[in-house]
């Protein structure tokens, strides 16, 4: 696009024109002429010119009359007109500023004076637009905040503002010019609180809804009238926000206070987890005052041993999340048993400010488990009293029989030493076959437990097969087969706890097999010298949607009524608590076998649990081979 | 001389329970299991059987179905060492007393000429003698 400036010469006489047209410099300029003033107002009317150089006197149409017409077409009211008139009188350099010329030159024109005053009332003109451009971008950008201006003079009248003034105040710009601030924004009541120059304040304005910061800037001298800009910002979503946390902190201050969990928050010192917060649910478990606590090392409040494993856990859980089991000690001098979770509070840069410990007291949940695990061995042993009460019962009547068939024969005097020989032996060997149930039946049900010592597993199996084969073999019609590993070393093991395994699996391949069959128990050496117990039965097999949860307590395959579903899961714990592993093969309508590992025990030293085993079985329900 | 069929698994029990009904007058066939039981039953010939309630394979209600279809009307008394779970109710269900182990010798031959002479007083009028069967007579 061109960059020239356009200018228009209007003059009737052609040689004048053309001197003026080549006294302007074609780089800056391009020109139009018009040959008389209706002429230059047809031109000035398609291109709008930059600069008029105009000849006072024409015919037709003369220069002032040119020129008032031309102050009127829009876009042109602001353009240099320089009008050239022929003599240097008064009247007529009067009469050209009255009808809108902005500068005058008398004829006869010289060039070089002529390109100097349009040079310099092209300069002006560009200044003026420039001026003007700024003027309106100060103004849109002015009406584009958001934040409410006002302009107020001495009186405190408002002189000025913006848009959003005026949208606020539902009010337009001629309703507002000259009113007090003061009665635009509280109205009939009272001002509240002023700002100072420095300090904004945030308030509410009777006039307005909502929340303002309020802000003042004094003027040094009065600038157009005015002296003061008050700047109005909308903080009513800040102060939602803020009211919100606020409201929020205070009810989560009073969650941390009155949950029913153990809260602490801790922060290192010297290497020490000193008490920062503490919540009701703590000191009313431990019997403390707060006073008591806050300030002083959480190892205070640790039993011997969770105080040596707090300085290890300390080092781990100020920097990361950390899981563990604690002893603490009640002012009482009573242990609590505790599951401890930390979790670090980061700051803004990522750094550990401080650290939030949660305590669950788990000390009834220890106590539930050992009464759980009493009361699956009572109901076990109810189903067991069933079959041994016929163990028993069957010796019995051989006892009872034959002493009494003893008896009348010596009366009558038929007694025959062979027959007494014989006899006796029977009755010594049914007596003993009781004697040997009961010690079994004692040695199950003998309820305090926790001796681990090493014993040899198969006897522990024969003991098992003494209270359950008959029964297994009479009213379940399953045939039991042995296959024992005879020269087994020794194992660590509580002889009651494995007997409750041993006796669980059997019961469990009883139950899937309704119809009778065989359970196979072998025991056999691994490689590493670990010992390995397998249970297999031919019963129904388990569904593989049941495998994944087989060692879930509560979950039970069985019907409602039969059986408690705590078996395998409580199974699972004693073999773990040996230091061993359980886990299964199943194939549907082949039957179960269950493995159990045990690491072996030789001379007070415990081998490791054999770690060989087949692929594709289940450990702990969870598929190995897939 | 009447006779009676014995079926217990246990083999001192067995070996006791025979010797005494010996001694008391009575024939005895003894035998380990229930299906024992019920062939040597089908050859006939029995006055009484007494049965032990639990024994692998048949057990005791299971061995008392089969005796009844075949030989309604001898007699049966069931032994048992375990009272619970309804094995005396299905017993009596088939017109069988149980008798709990361990049993006094004497209650139970006691229990035994009972049976046999209700058995004989019900069928004497029916029948010429008390060891008929299906099968017909073999003795």
């Amino acid at each position: 696009m061109d960059q020239r400036s356009l200018v228009l010469i209007v003059d009737d006489d052609r040689l004048m024109r053309r001197i003026a047209a080549a006294a302007l410099d074609p780089g800056r300029f391009r020109v139009l002429e018009a040959g008389d003033g209706r002429e230059a107002l047809g031109l000035a009317a398609m291109r709008p010119p930059d600069v008029v150089l105009l000849d006072a006197l024409m015919p037709t149409m003369d220069g002032y009359e040119c020129c008032r017409r031309l102050r009127q077409m829009p876009g042109l009211e602001q353009i240099p007109i320089l009008m050239i008139t022929g003599v240097e009188d008064d009247e007529s350099i009067d009469r050209a500023f009255e009808v809108g010329a902005t500068d005058h030159i008398t004829k006869p024109v010289r060039p070089r004076s002529l390109r100097n005053r349009v040079n310099t009332l092209i300069r002006a003109l560009e200044v003026e637009r420039k001026i003007r451009r700024a003027k309106r971008e100060w103004e849109a950008t002015f009406d584009a905040v958001n934040d409410l201006i006002l302009l107020t003079d001495d009186l405190g009248q408002v002189v000025r503002c913006n848009r959003s003034a005026l949208t606020r105040l539902e009010l337009t710009f001629n309703e507002l010019l000259g009113r007090s601030l003061k009665e635009l924004l509280w109205g009939e009541q009272p001002e509240d609180i002023t700002p100072t120059e420095h300090e904004p304040v945030d308030t509410q304005f009777p006039q307005l809804t909502g929340w303002y910061r309020h802000s003042i800037y004094e003027l040094p001298s009065d600038i157009d009238g005015v002296r003061r800009v008050h700047v109005l910002r909308d903080i009513t979503l800040r102060k939602k926000a803020e009211d919100d946390l606020r409201a929020s902190q205070v009810r989560f201050r009073r969650l941390f206070e009155e949950a029913p969990v153990m809260y602490l928050q801790v922060r290192d010192q010297d290497g020490e987890p000193i008490i920062e917060q503490v919540n009701q649910a703590f000191l009313a478990a431990l019997g403390y005052r707060k006073e008591e606590v806050l300030g002083r090392s959480l190892t205070v409040f640790y039993d011997q041993e969770s105080q040596a494993a707090l300085i290890g856990g300390w080092r781990v859980s100020r920097d990361q999340a950390f899981t563990a089991e604690r002893v603490l000690v009640r002012s009482d001098g009573e242990r609590i048993q505790v599951v401890l979770k930390t979790q670090p509070e980061r700051d803004l840069n990522g750094d550990v400010v401080s650290v939030r410990a949660m305590f669950t007291d788990v000390t009834e949940l220890k106590q539930l488990q050992v009464k759980i695990m009493a009361s699956q061995k009572l109901a076990d042993l109810g189903t067991l009293a069933a079959g041994v009460a016929h163990e028993m019962n069957s010796p019995l009547q051989v006892i009872t029989g034959m002493s009494q068939s003893l008896l009348k024969a010596r009366e009558r005097g038929t007694l025959t030493d062979e027959r007494l020989q014989t006899s006796l032996e029977t009755i010594n060997r049914n007596a003993w076959r009781c004697a040997e149930i009961a010690r079994a039946l004692r040695t199950y049900a003998h309820s305090a437990g926790g001796t681990m010592e090493p014993l040899d597993l198969n006897v522990v199996i024969r003991d098992a097969l003494l209270l359950t084969e008959h029964q297994l073999r009479s009213w379940s019609n399953i045939d039991i087969q042995t296959a024992l590993f005879e020269l087994m070393p020794p194992t660590l093991c509580d002889r009651n706890q494995i007997a409750q395994v041993l006796i669980n699996l059997l019961t469990n391949a009883r139950d899937a097999m309704p119809d009778g069959g065989r359970i196979t128990i072998r025991t056999r050496l691994a490689e590493d010298g670990g010992v390995f117990l397998e249970v297999a039965d031919t019963g129904q097999g388990i569904p593989q949607a049941a495998l994944a949860k087989i060692f879930n307590p509560f979950f039970t395959t069985k019907p409602v009524g039969k059986g408690t579903g705590l078996g395998l899961s409580i199974i699972k714990g004693i073999v773990q608590a040996h230091g061993g592993r359980i886990w299964l093969e199943s194939t549907e309508g082949v039957g179960t076998t269950f493995f159990l590992a045990f690491p072996s025990y030789i001379q007070d030293r415990t081998v490791a649990v054999p770690t060989a085993e087949p692929v594709g079985r289940f450990e702990e329900g969870r598929s190995l081979g897939q | 001389m009447q006779k009676i069929l014995l079926a217990d698994d246990e083999r001192d029990v067995r070996a006791l329970l025979q010797g005494e009904l010996e001694t008391a007058g009575y024939r005895v066939t003894a035998v380990g299991t229930g299906a024992e039981a019920v062939i040597a039953a089908a050859d006939g010939g029995y006055d009484l059987y007494l049965l032990d309630m639990m024994m692998p394979g048949m057990n005791g209600v299971q061995t008392i179905q089969v005796l009844r279809k075949i030989t309604p009307k001898i007699p049966i008394l069931g032994l048992t060492g375990y009272t619970g779970q309804g094995y005396m109710a299905q017993a009596s269900a088939y017109n069988v007393t149980c008798l709990a182990k361990p049993i006094d010798i004497n209650d139970l031959l006691n229990e035994i000429k009972l049976k046999l002479a209700n058995a004989a007083r019900t069928t004497a009028p029916a029948a010429a003698g008390s060891t008929s069967s299906r099968f017909g007579r073999t003795s």
